[in-house]
């Protein structure tokens, strides 16, 4: 066996490998969906609620539509939608807590009062307040989880950045003269982005999850827009007539959200670091990854373990 | 412990006066004249806008705005439906009986069914139980808790027939939606139980009370599960508000009553009232469990209590 074999078969082996490419795969296959789907999603291509068949391999829905193209395309609103909201929790969230972690003082104070705000609300029902404020439709649900979960981020880089401030590295970079932004960004922030990117893998499944309930809801597409949540509601009155069409969306969102949750978790056992058991012991953590989001977490991960 | 209790009580005060005021702002932040939007859908004359915003008080101050709001909160009245014209605060309550009971039914399925699990793998990690442990957490944190409740309809209530799937009608009805509702929560404190009984079998003291020649039911049950329980509670006050907010969607499927389908039915309707007050009423209840988790989890953690005198 060459080398080359060797460190491939080595790679596939690693924990991170196979759900990293499931994840991959659900992106590809919404991406390509146009070129893939073997029907358009909104046409009527056959007799209604037809069982899955080599005609259509996930059958058809209530109103007769090809289930696995709705699939396909549905990926594409869902995903989509759950990447901005990411983009943009993350966006947000991630200066905020540095500006908290660094600069302390009243800014610190009054960013961390907000949060605590918000985390007293369950991270579904603020994302519900927040579609009342700004209305319906998908991109209100994308923005509403988006802010919903501008808490998680603050947190998170507000604790690791004030666990690094008296590390030696930022106390070396302060004794050759950096200014507090240039330590912040080009010293600190690279030495806790991998904490960052497992919980924006978290953060990806919970806002898959989020959304998806959202659009179960009713308050995001409207019909006849393929999205996995808007697709569960919509056939799940037809539950008895044919299980399929409420089945393959669920699956395919639980596959997702499974992709994403466990992808972070193997990104950190792959990349050797203690930190993440230390952090996932935490009760902090664990009540967030469960049913819908961020949960408020006690006031700081410090004080919520002894 | 007093001092404490005292601390504990003073912190919570600024949340909920952000809470409450996020809550006032909701009125405000929809864009548009908060008179037409309470009037939304009975297009209204001018007079009866005008009428309504003096009625309100609406022409006055946001910050006088806001201390009418909070001493009319504090009273105990959250203004009137838009859409029944009833009493919001009475409806809530009305509402909050069938909440609460699928809140605390989820909640024992999740510990009936997650604390086992975890035990039986937390005290032989690595074993053939374990593994199977281990794919319950994997499937019960993935899969999405509303699509569960259309498989387990479809299972237990079309295809078996054994359990209704709607309403609240009979005492069995309340199963599929606590199941539904609770098994992800089972695999949070299944994980949680099993890591921290793994961490804490590698303490000193088990080996101590190993060489004293204990026998491993004593060691799990007297030493083990009681350290290894402590953060299990936290983690019910922590996850009690994902439960009150996971209630909203079961509501809605099973066609139960509750503030959950009140809220869903208010933010369709645009019924700004009726949203505020269900909102600040799950947002009060989920800090004041979390304080009373507090309270129980300083109780029963001397470390904790006298962390915070000492502070």
């Amino acid at each position: 066996m060459t080398a080359g074999l060797r460190r491939a078969a080595a790679f596939l082996r690693r924990p991170g490998t196979l759900v990293g490419l499931i994840l991959l795969a659900l992106i590809l296959a919404s991406i390509l969906a146009p070129v893939i789907a073997p029907d358009d999603p909104e046409d009527l291509v056959a007799t209604k609620l037809m069982p899955p068949s080599g005609a259509h391999l996930m059958g058809t829905d209530q109103l007769g539509r090809d289930v696995l193209s709705r699939v396909l395309y549905g990926g594409r609103y869902t995903l989509l939608s759950a990447a901005v909201a990411v983009l943009i929790a993350a966006g947000a969230g991630i200066p905020l807590g540095l500006i908290a972690g660094y600069v302390r003082a009243w800014p610190a104070a009054l960013i961390m009062r907000v949060m605590d705000v918000m985390l007293a609300f369950p991270g579904l029902l603020l994302a519900l307040v927040i579609v009342t404020i700004v209305g319906q439709g998908l991109p209100s649900v994308t923005v509403a989880i988006g802010i919903a979960f501008i808490p998680i981020f603050v947190r998170l880089v507000y604790g690791a950045v004030l666990s690094a401030r008296g590390a030696d590295y930022v106390l070396a970079a302060r004794l050759i003269g950096c200014s507090p932004g240039r330590i912040v960004v080009r010293h600190i922030l690279p030495n806790i982005s991998g904490q960052i990117i497992v919980v924006v893998s978290s953060a990806f499944g919970w806002a898959i999850l989020t959304g998806t309930v959202l659009n179960f809801l009713g308050f995001g597409v409207q019909p006849p827009t393929p999205e996995w949540g808007a697709d569960l509601a919509a056939s799940k009155d037809w539950l008895s007539q044919g299980w399929w069409a409420c089945t393959f969306p669920g699956l395919a969102i639980a596959i997702a959200i499974l992709a994403a949750n466990y992808f972070g978790d193997a990104w950190a056992v792959g990349s050797g670091r203690r930190w993440r058991r230390r952090r996932s012991a935490s009760p902090a953590l664990e009540a967030s990854t469960s049913l819908v989001g961020p949960a408020a977490v006690a006031a700081s991960p410090e004080e919520a373990r002894p | 412990m007093l001092n404490f209790i005292a601390r504990r009580l003073l912190l919570a005060i600024p949340v909920l006066l952000g809470v409450s005021i996020l809550v006032f702002l909701v009125l405000y932040l929809i864009p548009g004249d908060p008179a037409q939007i309470l009037l939304f859908g009975s297009s209204p004359t001018p007079e009866q806008v005008e009428q309504l915003r003096q009625q309100l008080g609406l022409d006055q101050p946001l910050p006088t705005q806001f201390v009418h709001f909070l001493s009319r909160v504090l009273h105990g009245d959250l203004g009137q439906s838009y859409v029944t014209s009833q009493n919001v605060a009475s409806e809530i309550w009305l509402n909050a009986g069938p909440t609460f009971v699928l809140t605390f039914a989820a909640m024992g399925v999740g510990i009936v069914i997650g604390a086992p699990v975890g035990i039986v793998s937390g005290v032989r990690p690595g074993s053939w139980l374990d593994r199977i442990g281990t794919a319950f957490v994997v499937l019960g944190t993935s899969v999405p808790f509303f699509w569960l409740a259309l498989v387990l309809i479809l299972i237990f209530a079309v295809n078996l027939g054994w359990l209704p799937s709607l309403g609240t009608g009979s005492p069995q009805a309340i199963v599929l939606p606590a199941v539904a509702l609770g098994w992800s929560l089972a695999a949070v404190i299944a994980r949680l139980l099993r890591n921290s009984l793994v961490d804490i079998y590698l303490q000193p003291y088990i080996l101590v009370a190993r060489a004293k020649g204990l026998s491993g039911r004593a060691i799990l049950v007297r030493h083990a599960l009681k350290n290894a329980l402590i953060p299990v509670v936290t983690i019910l006050g922590l996850q009690f508000g994902n439960l009150l907010a996971g209630a909203v969607v079961i509501e809605v499927i099973f066609g139960r009553n509750g503030v959950g389908s009140y809220l869903v039915q208010a933010i369709t309707a645009k019924d700004i009232p009726a949203v505020q007050g269900v909102v600040l009423f799950i947002a009060v209840v989920y800090i004041v469990v979390n304080l009373i988790v507090e309270l129980v989890y300083g109780f029963l953690d001397p470390r904790i209590r006298r962390g915070w005198t000492s502070a």
